[in-house]
């Protein structure tokens, strides 16, 4: 959807059509790219019409860099596995670290 | 008191085709090395979605090799191995980092990296940085092109999931 308005802005409508899902889930997708900042909508007539925001596009620019969202994502899970544990050993009650025997 | 480091920091020193990655997780120095070099916790992490890490075989010690592939919602898969260089438990390891195939021959068309991962004790929190070294930029490239594959992959998934909650 980005990469359509990086061509030129263009109303909800318009771009519903180039995608096959509904046309809920493309204003949903409007709204959120609309609430982070990355584009504006302005109302005209009837139509909604959406424009990029190059300012906050390139602020996040860094952050859609792919090798960041890798290892951003892989250090996610490794937060939440280590979270995990956390819970799983305040379960059980006298767990030290390197004793845990598995099943 | 100082920031919590709970977003990934990323510094590419292109001149040394170099990149470094650090982040700082709220648990003991132990836990979070056990989970950097034990294969079953490895598993349940490494693979960045939709892609899921399997063990093939872990060997962890110096002149050791963890051998494993990511694999892909359609079954397919790619294969990975890491030579254990150094280990200092519980602080630093380093590895030659390696494309390969299901019997762990490297992948010719793309250099071995070497990594090196460090963990730190911040307060209560642990900090983990990685040092990637590739041996030329054209394998910083490759490597940052191949992080594109799965990190787009990633980012579609959710954006699949979000446009299926949004579903009517």
């Amino acid at each position: 959807m980005l990469q359509l308005l990086l061509e030129e802005p263009s109303t909800v409508g318009v771009l519903a059509e180039q995608f096959s899902v509904s046309r809920q889930a493309i204003s949903l997708h409007v709204r959120v790219l609309e609430e982070c900042g990355a584009i504006a909508v302005e109302n005209q007539g009837r139509e909604r019409v959406c424009r990029l925001e190059p300012a906050t596009l390139a602020k996040v620019s860094a952050w859609l860099d792919p090798f960041v969202v890798l290892w951003d994502q892989r250090f996610d899970q490794l937060e939440d596995f280590l979270n995990k544990q956390e819970e799983e050993s305040d379960e059980s009650v006298s767990e030290q670290d390197g004793i845990h025997e598995g099943s | 008191m100082k920031a919590f480091l709970n977003k990934t920091a990323y510094t590419k020193d292109l001149e040394h085709n170099r990149v470094v990655v650090e982040r700082e997780f709220q648990a003991g120095i132990d836990r979070v090395w056990r989970a950097w070099t034990d294969s079953e916790q490895l598993d349940q992490w490494w693979g960045p979605k939709p892609y899921k890490a399997e063990t093939k075989s872990m060997d962890f010690r110096v002149g050791g090799t963890w051998l494993y592939s990511m694999v892909g919602p359609d079954g397919g898969r790619h294969w990975g191995r890491e030579d254990f260089l150094s280990i200092s438990k519980p602080t630093a390891f380093e590895t030659k980092n390696s494309f390969c195939d299901e019997e762990g021959n490297p992948n010719p068309s793309i250099p071995a990296r070497h990594w090196s991962v460090t963990f730190a004790e911040v307060g209560s929190a642990t900090r983990v940085t990685v040092e990637i070294i590739c041996p030329s930029a054209e394998t910083l490239e490759r490597l940052l092109e191949m992080g594109f594959k799965e990190g787009f992959a990633a980012a579609h998934e959710n954006l699949d999931a979000l446009l299926a909650a949004s579903g009517e």
